[in-house]
């Protein structure tokens, strides 16, 4: 029998030090040759363990499968791209002309000395990859506005793309282009993200034209229906025998089936109406029934059930989330263009439309004091609701699905199963150009009106966006950021900015004239910063951005929507929609 | 090329030099500690001290230095500042590469402090940075209070609470680093992450809320007899087979502490006949403990415990006539094999929950952000017996085994654990989610042990987050909040501590970052409020009599003389002396296992003032006496009324889910019990509920002191 130790094992460690000296590589010596048994997770999977528990291999297989764009290789891009390589995208492109130079070693972590001189873009992908073999990265040293002229197809075969701290203009060119692909139905919906950062401040904005969650990870994903249980879980609540009952099995009734008798006899004495949410009378005598049967005062069941007990006059209807999705243009009508998510939604439309007008059952139940076996019981009740609900919704996709000449497994029954136990946790997002917000239309001209009314308090934060608005302004005359000229007098930099800002606000609020504080101060702050990469500001941002990619490719968990600046002095992070 | 000027602009010559000079500790080198210390070498820290923190494997022992120093800007190296760091033997494994980016596939089951050092260097050696990790085994005999003063800040980065869950008591380094840096007056910066979640926590002494000042959620526990012979949920059975069985065949073996424990569980009012029983199983352990290396000691391990024992409790008859309870039914070893054993019933017969509980009041472990029910990340056994073909979407390890594999992985694992235990006879085995023979041993033994009470199995996967308290961990979060750390430290270093804000990560779309102002000092906290004193004292010398005649009642209790207090001394939970005790009185500190780096704790016995902690430090090498005191005693702080104070018992308390934040009571020398008031000492910590912060954190390594 040979001793055979696993590479974290405390026996393994003593040998594995001496075996470092010698410039053995444990991990290859301990796992390289042997077959890993069936029931041990492959090395994929162990190296990604904690994050499938975060997103499910569902969205590790979208992860794997994700290509994504860089331009403009700076601190921050390089750093998102780190969080990105780490658990594992397909593969990511790196593109920028530029060749590397001193200030760039010194800012950002993925070059080296020896890369001055080289191409930045080739530099940073090879010490990318180093992260992650699987991941496949490849460096283009090309000019992106060019690259928009002369291969804009090119832009379009990535799932995401991070411009960091780009060209103004570039950044509205390749907007245009990813907004306008994005137009016709069926056409390529590339997420564009925008990240800009001078000093302690940063800004990201996102373009997507319809973004879908198949789940944001609702905090309750249960449909009790308490008010109109359905025939079994009632049958099984009337039928209980609480009398003949010990006083263990008593005090374990799950609350849920103390409330679906209740109502239950509440609607047979009431002439099948529930107690009236806007009488406080018929609440308390609802209360004095459900109580009625308890045994003896203290018993935590009923406690619970007295707590939950408005779920007898909140009436179980489609959530208003919901009701909106269903409402949606795009998912009332549908063609075989639309996504699964709208043929899905259109079917609920459907299954709603009908008695009891509700959304499908869903297995889960929520934390309660029971017995192991009231729980099962109450468990199966709604699994075999569930599955009920699951046989009739899958019944009207496949009508839907006939209807429009799609073939009956167009929609991959894993999806379908988690929309039905899920429907409350699906969201469509609808993006915005972000040409309105850099010319300062539509949402933010709403916002800059709002902002100069009488009555609104000024926020952090919109004077900040409005202030990196014209530093980009600046750029774009001046081809240069402001704050940055040799020796350059700050003060009219600022007093450019200022009046730039003002000739943003003034056509948009009637009788207006100076700034306030807050504006000038995010003005000073924002040509203090000088476009220059603060390392620490880059490492955060990059976090962010990570982070939103993440919940784009995994379309779980809702994403920020569409601009966020963070201020690192304050320790603040505002989101806006414009 | 300075990477200073541009930072330097912007923080103002000033804060620059701050920055630069002063000696920051970084510890722990996980997820959060990978970033932080990136984020330290770009933005200019130059003198930055790395401290990583693992189990104490005993007979295990490895020490090395790494100084890199600027030839540019050489930094002093004279013995009284060259640093004494010690990081423990914690390595790299596989699944830290998904977020520690500071590791390369190559490294892995390497020291990380020490790549994490090396890394961060090699990223630009012209930089005059001076990073230390020193490496070796837990004896935090160094870590004291003068080590502790001589950082202008200290960067919790743990990436572990939950971690490698042990039986054994383990302090745990959150609060020993918070207490030192309370009792030194050194700025902290806690952090820790968990999913999407996150946090960053300044604390600053008299001024904020210290990491004790907050309850926290009393450890998850389990009665004895649901452990040992009455489970119904698969938490049961891996709570058993990890932190009972695993230890009684492996581990250490102490009988005292499992009669003290049973003992307990009896006087708490669990069935007398059923502990009795179990007692008498414990002592048949020892038997096929020993013959566990010989060709059928699997076998009769299985026989005993899926078998034998099993059907002594199914002879008592009063034990089931509990209502809901389930009969068990004993298996088979032959009949496993040759798949002609017809399990039980199952309890569970349709698909187990993912995050199997049934009640609030026995939920499974941390699993709030796990895949949520649309997710196919767990995948559901069918009927918790027979072993189901993996689907694409599941991975190798999310298929369930049938009972026969089980039967097979566990006769595997228990040869390959007892050829370790046989081979290294010092090196005491315990559970450890990413050691792979301990893990597949836990698996099978739960499962064999769910298949004998009809419970649902579970797959690797499942067994592996549930007996780990597996946290879900990215880059994304630790980056973030890495970059608030750093912020935290720029704050503090500038002194404008008005502007120090608790950050949150959270996953709220509407509002993704948060922000408290914090909150000041709980008034009952036992560790922020009370005293400490450096005491410079040669252990060898001087004698508790001297410590209690000359320092507690002549220097301490001078000033108020007048008040006639009686003084209690203690040790680690320990009475060293108190008014009607001196046996100890003529005895050394060395003599009394008091070393450097421990507190020796008085309080007065009608606790009218808060406890005074006299630090043990290296003595100074010019004093005459002993020991060195002060200049002057401190004053001493009135205690604040009773019913502020933190503590809450938990209700029930026995085999621990978390490692218990505690060291043991019972030590050398006297076996008088503490006074029953849970704030006097690092000992009775066990009591206070822990994290009771939205976060808990990464999980990944298991970080002690
Ligand atoms: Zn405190």
């Amino acid at each position: 029998m040979p001793t055979r130790s696993s590479p974290s094992s405390p026996s393994a460690r003593a040998s594995k030090l001496a075996k470092m000296d010698d410039s053995i590589d444990i991990s290859q010596a301990v796992t390289g040759s042997e077959p890993i048994p069936s029931y041990r997770p492959d090395a994929r999977a162990r190296r990604y363990d904690r994050q499938l528990r975060l997103w499910a291999s569902a969205g590790q297989r979208s992860l794997e499968a994700a290509r994504i764009l860089l331009i403009g290789c700076d601190a921050t891009g390089c750093q998102a791209l780190k969080n990105l390589v780490l658990p594992g995208i397909a593969h990511f492109t790196i593109l920028s002309p530029r060749i590397t130079n001193a200030q760039d070693v010194t800012t950002n972590f993925f070059l080296h000395p020896d890369s001055i001189g080289q191409p930045i873009s080739q530099e940073a992908t090879r010490l990318l990859k180093e992260l992650n073999p699987a991941v496949e990265g490849a460096a283009r040293v090309e000019d992106v506005a060019e690259l928009i002229q002369t291969d804009p197809n090119f832009f379009l075969s990535f799932n995401i793309i991070i411009l960091s701290n780009g060209e103004p203009d570039v950044e509205l060119a390749l907007a245009d282009l990813l907004w306008e692909a994005s137009a016709t139905t069926g056409g390529p919906d590339v997420p564009l993200m925008c990240v800009r950062n001078t000093g302690f401040i940063g800004r990201i904005e996102i373009q997507i034209r319809e973004h879908c969650v198949v789940d944001t990870h609702p905090e309750t994903t249960h449909t009790l229906r308490v008010d109109e249980p359905f025939p079994a879980l009632e049958k099984y609540a009337r039928e209980l025998d609480l009398e003949a009952m010990d006083s263990l099995e008593h005090s374990h009734i799950p609350w849920v089936i103390l409330l679906v008798r209740a109502v239950s006899i509440w609607k047979e004495q009431h002439g099948g109406a529930l107690p009236d949410e806007n009488s406080d009378e018929e609440k308390a005598e609802f209360k004095k029934l459900l109580v009625s049967e308890r045994s003896k005062a203290d018993e935590e069941n009923f406690e619970e059930a007295l707590a939950k007990a408005f779920l007898a006059w909140n009436k179980s209807e489609v959530p208003s989330d919901t009701r909106n999705l269903l409402e949606d243009p795009s998912v009332v009508t549908v063609s075989t263009s639309s996504k699964n998510l709208h043929l899905l939604l259109h079917t609920l439309l459907k299954y709603t439309s009908t008695s009891p007008h509700l959304p499908p059952t869903s297995p889960a139940l929520p934390d309660l004091h029971s017995s192991t076996t009231a729980y099962i019981a109450l468990q199966n009740l709604y699994k075999a609701q569930y599955q009920e609900d699951l046989a009739r919704f899958k019944k009207l996709l496949a009508s839907v699905l006939e209807g429009l000449g799609l073939p009956p497994d167009a929609i991959p029954d894993e999806e379908v199963e988690g929309f039905v136990k899920n429907t409350g946790g699906v969201a469509i997002v609808k993006g915005r150009p972000l040409r309105e917000s850099k010319e300062a239309k539509g949402l933010l001209a709403e916002a800059i009106k709002e902002q100069f009314s009488e009555t609104f308090l000024t926020p952090l934060a919109g004077p900040m966006h409005l202030a990196l608005l014209a530093a980009e302004r600046f750029y774009s005359t001046h081809k240069r950021w402001p704050g940055t000229k040799e020796l350059s007098d700050m003060a009219e930099d600022q007093r450019e900015m200022e009046e730039t800002v003002k000739g943003i606000v003034s056509p948009l609020v009637e009788g207006f004239e100076e700034l306030d504080d807050g504006y000038v101060e995010s003005i000073t702050e924002v040509v203090r910063g000088g476009f220059g990469c603060l390392p620490n500001t880059a490492a955060f941002l990059g976090g962010i951005l990570g982070q939103e990619v993440l919940k784009l490719i995994t379309r779980q968990y809702q994403t920020l929507d569409n601009t966020v600046i963070v201020d690192l002095v304050k320790s603040t992070l505002d989101k806006f929609r414009f | 090329m300075p990477r200073a000027t541009h930072t330097k602009s912007l923080l103002g010559p000033e804060v620059y030099a701050k920055v630069r000079d002063t000696r920051v500790l970084v510890v722990g080198a996980g997820g959060i500690g990978c970033e932080l210390l990136k984020n330290l070498v770009l933005v200019g820290f130059a003198n930055i001290e790395i401290h990583h923190l693992a189990p104490a494997h005993p007979g295990v022992s490895f020490s090395i230095t790494i100084s890199v120093c600027c030839p540019a800007a050489p930094l002093p190296r004279s013995p009284a500042n060259s640093l004494t760091c010690q990081i423990d033997l914690d390595t790299i494994d596989l699944s830290n590469l998904n977020r520690q980016f500071l590791f390369r596939k190559p490294d892995i089951s390497k020291p990380k402090a020490l790549v994490a050092a090396a890394t961060a260097r090699h990223f630009n050696p012209s930089s005059g940075i001076n990073i230390h990790a020193r490496h070796g085994n837990v004896k935090e005999k160094e870590n004291d209070l003068e080590w502790i003063k001589g950082f202008g800040l200290v960067m919790n980065a743990l990436d572990n609470m939950g971690g490698v869950v042990s039986i054994v008591d383990r302090a745990d380094a959150r609060r020993h680093v918070n207490r030192l840096c309370q009792a030194a007056g050194v700025p902290l910066i806690e952090s820790g992450t968990a999913g999407y979640l996150g946090q960053a926590t300044p604390i600053i002494k008299d001024r904020t809320e210290c990491y004790d000042c907050v309850p926290k959620e009393a450890p998850k526990s389990f009665p004895v007899c649901t452990i040992r012979a009455t489970p119904s949920e698969p938490i049961h059975c891996i709570v058993w087979a990890k932190s009972y069985l695993f230890g009684k065949l492996f581990g250490e073996d102490d009988e005292a502490v499992d009669e003290e424990e049973l003992d307990k569980a009896k006087a708490e009012g669990e069935n007398a006949e059923e502990i009795d029983n179990l007692k008498k199983e414990a002592a048949a352990f020892r038997e096929v403990r020993r013959a566990l290396g010989e060709e059928d000691g699997p076998r009769r391990v299985f026989e005993k415990v899926f078998h034998q024992d099993i059907e002594r409790l199914l002879s008592m008859d009063d034990m089931w006539k509990v209502p809901g309870r389930v009969k068990p039914k004993a298996l088979d070893y032959d009949a496993v094999v040759s798949e002609t054993f017809v399990p039980p019933p199952p309890r569970t017969p349709a698909a187990s929950q993912p995050n199997g509980s049934a009640s609030a009041s026995t939920s499974a472990p941390a699993s709030a952000n796990g895949p949520a029910a649309n997710g196919n990340g767990a995948a559901p056994p069918s009927n918790g017996v027979k072993a189901t073909a993996p689907t694409q979407a599941q991975l190798k390890d999310q298929r369930e085994l049938s009972v026969k594999e089980n039967l097979e992985l566990f006769v595997d694992s228990c040869r390959r654990l007892s050829a370790r235990a046989i081979a290294h006879p010092n090196v005491l085995l315990s559970f450890d989610k990413d050691d792979d023979d301990t893990l597949d041993f836990v698996l099978a033994t739960a499962n064999l042990r769910a298949t004998a009470y009809g419970i649902a199995n579970k797959t690797r996967f499942q067994v592996k987050e549930m007996a780990g308290n597996i946290i879900p961990a990215i880059a994304t979060t630790n980056a973030i909040i890495a970059g608030m750390i750093v912020m935290q430290a720029i704050t503090i270093l500038s002194s404008q501590l008005d502007k120090l804000r608790t950050t949150f990560v959270r996953s709220i779309a509407s509002n993704p970052l948060g922000m408290a102002v914090p909150s000041p000092p709980n008034p009952a906290c036992p560790v922020c409020r009370d005293v400490y004193v450096p005491f410079k004292v040669d252990t060898t010398k001087c004698t508790l009599g001297e410590l209690v005649l000359e320092v507690v009642k002549g220097w301490l209790g001078e000033a108020h003389a007048d008040e006639d207090l009686e003084w209690t001394v203690l040790e680690g939970g320990r009475i060293l002396a108190d008014p009607d005790f001196d046996d100890n009185h003529d005895k050394t500190l060395e003599e009394l296992k008091i070393e450097r780096g421990k507190m020796i704790t008085v309080i007065d016995e009608d606790q009218v003032y808060r406890p005074v902690h006299f630090c043990i430090c290296e003595p100074d090498p010019q004093a005459v006496k002993p020991f060195t005191l002060p200049a002057h005693p401190p004053a001493l702080v009135p205690r604040p009324a009773k019913a502020s104070v933190v503590e809450t018992e938990p209700d029930e308390v026995e085999i621990v889910e978390i490692p218990k934040p505690s060291a043991p009571i019972t030590t050398a020398g006297t076996k008088r019990p503490a006074p029953d008031d849970g704030d006097v000492s690092v000992g009775s910590d066990i009591k206070r509920k822990r994290m009771a912060v939205v976060v808990q954190d990464e999980d990944d390594d298991f970080e002690i002191l």
